[in-house]
């Protein structure tokens, strides 16, 4: 129930974003569209049109009445239907983070489980420190050293772009290579956690074999943390991969914002803002029903804080 | 674990030394464009080459440690401020105030991480004051949250009981009982944030979004870095190494202290 008046709120703040700006945004607009300064006459004039001349409260109510029907106006600059431009780039960006995260996954969930099957031991001490040395890594330094062996020196994948189908491999390793090392260590935690219980001590008794053990009782076990890891990534499919996006010219949803954000494209700004914070609470409400089904001691009856 | 601590220590107290005595070691002026000089190599004169305007590379990249550390410390500086205040309060009083103040926070955390900076500073127009506030505004409900969770837990323990029946005021039990308990885990979290807070400061610099040339940043110089790298590879080698090398420091005294303060804090930080 909380979470109406917080969508609310998170719908006001994606609307008056815009009125932080210093300049008039229709001066803005103008200036660029006709390669000069733009008359009174002509800003009265597309104020008009947009709306932009009335109170912002009635302003926000209509545009709430439409954002509840996802309907956010048309593009400033490419004219196009904002929710129609999002779909494309959602679609571009989560393409690029599921490979990502799946290339994560496939480094840290076999590292993670050997290290912690074996700790203390010199992989594991060497895994610490690639895992400290990997998050201080900035994924767009990663990112310009992959290009420059594989595209610029090597010439085997295109530094940049998205139609060919090899485009998505050099900003995936990019995100999965820096995404894999928190993940690792989260997963070695969780399977040393896992591995001491008595549950795996009674399969174990029972004779089962050690990798019917790993997979059927620790992994399922030791996944929740890395499950949540994951999902609170998702909001890094919007923010935290605009970097990469911008390095590699991925049409992304990140890249479009920071496009929008500086020609003041106000619907794309209002649109893309409040879209994603409302995919992120979504996700996060679908994360907490996948724990239950993980977990089946996991429920939500009782309310808690 | 002492060991990683002492790494870290000394990383961040050669970086902080670079960046406070930065005129006296450079060898060259960071700003003096030298066109016939531009795209030089690795050299005695020019330790790290030249870059595209001829500028000495090391000189750059020592400035830089100026830019990033003070735009760090100033963002992480204003969050412990304001989330402590907020967190400290919603706490202490409960009721309706904490169910303000936290639902706020709860708005706050609700937009995507970069979402509202790329927005905020795309708006204001791009610079590397407008990165510090939008980051700012941003990243303080972390902070919010956890002095919250301490002092809910402090508030109602024997000793503050006593300390109110003794009539100290609440800023008094505020500040000398139950703020100095709730420390450990903010300097923890603070020592990582600071390092998150570079990378995060750089990556919207790369982008074009935070410092604008000539300002040294690493950010920005790696982006400027981006079309000679074909030929002149050192130019975006160097900057990102002193990237990596910074956060590492920060990364590497969190990690330590941590273990050191308190074995059970571990999970909460979890690399």
């Amino acid at each position: 129930m909380l979470l109406v008046p917080v969508l609310l709120v998170i719908s006001f703040i994606s609307f008056s974003l815009v009125y932080l700006s210093p300049g008039e945004p229709a001066r803005l607009i103008l200036q660029r569209e006709l390669q000069g300064e733009p008359s009174q006459v002509q800003i009265d004039q597309f104020n008009h049109e947009h709306g932009l001349d009335k109170p912002m409260l009635v302003q926000y109510t209509s545009w709430l009445k439409k954002a509840a029907v996802v309907d956010f106006g048309n593009s400033l600059s490419t004219k196009e239907n904002v929710s129609v431009i999002f779909n494309q780039k959602f679609y571009a960006s989560a393409k690029l983070f599921i490979v990502a995260q799946l290339i994560a996954l496939a480094i840290a969930l076999p590292l993670g489980t050997l290290v912690a099957l074996k700790p203390n031991s010199r992989l594991d001490n060497i895994s610490r420190a690639v895992a400290l040395a990997g998050i201080s890594l900035p994924s767009f330094w990663l990112g310009m050293f992959l290009v420059y062996i594989f595209a610029v020196k090597l010439h085997w994948l295109p530094a940049s772009g998205y139609e060919k189908p090899t485009n998505i491999i050099l900003p995936a390793l990019t995100m999965g290579i820096t995404g894999a090392m928190e993940l690792m260590r989260l997963t070695r935690t969780s399977v040393m956690e896992v591995l001491w219980r008595n549950f795996v001590r009674t399969a174990k008794a029972k004779g089962l074999k050690d990798g019917v053990i790993l997979t059927r009782h620790v992994l399922r076990n030791a996944l929740i943390p890395v499950i949540t890891a994951l999902g609170l990534r998702v909001s890094h499919m919007v923010g935290g991969a605009v970097i990469v996006e911008m390095l590699f010219a991925w049409p992304g949803l990140g890249r479009f914002l920071v496009q929008a954000a500086n020609a003041r494209d106000v619907p794309v700004i209002q649109g893309f803002v409040f879209m994603s914070a409302l995919i992120f609470v979504g996700i996060n409400l679908v994360l907490d029903l996948l724990y239950v089904f993980l977990d089946p001691r996991i429920t939500y009856t009782t309310k808690g804080g | 674990m002492l060991k990683t601590i002492w790494l870290g220590i000394a990383f961040i107290v050669l970086l902080v030394f670079l960046a406070s005595v930065a005129p006296l070691l450079t060898p060259a002026d960071p700003f003096q464009v030298d066109m016939k000089e531009r795209l030089q190599g690795i050299s005695w004169q020019h330790p790290m080459g030249t870059d595209q305007l001829g500028r000495d590379l090391l000189s750059r990249v020592i400035y830089a440690t100026r830019t990033s550390i003070t735009a760090s410390f100033s963002v992480v500086l204003a969050c412990l401020a304001i989330g402590t205040v907020v967190g400290a309060v919603a706490g202490y009083y409960g009721g309706i105030i904490d169910e303000l103040l936290m639902r706020l926070v709860d708005v706050v955390m609700a937009f995507p991480s970069f979402i509202l900076p790329i927005a905020i500073t795309g708006i204001l127009g791009p610079s590397l004051a407008n990165i510090i506030l939008a980051l700012i505004l941003t990243s303080w409900v972390g902070y919010a949250r956890m002095v919250r969770s301490s002092v809910l837990v402090l508030k109602n323990l024997p000793y503050v009981e006593a300390a109110r029946a003794m009539g100290f005021s609440t800023w008094e039990i505020m500040k000398d009982h139950i703020l100095p308990n709730a420390v450990h885990p903010v300097i923890v979290y603070t020592t990582f944030k600071a390092g998150h807070t570079i990378l995060a400061i750089c990556g919207l610099s790369f982008i074009g979004l935070g410092a604008q040339p000539p300002t040294p940043e690493w950010g920005s110089m790696l982006n400027e870095a981006s079309s000679f790298m074909g030929s002149v590879p050192h130019l975006f080698i160097f900057p990102g190494l002193m990237i990596m090398i910074t956060v590492l420091g920060f990364n590497l005294f969190g990690d330590g202290l941590r273990d050191f303060m308190d074995p059970r804090l571990r999970k909460e930080f979890e690399l």
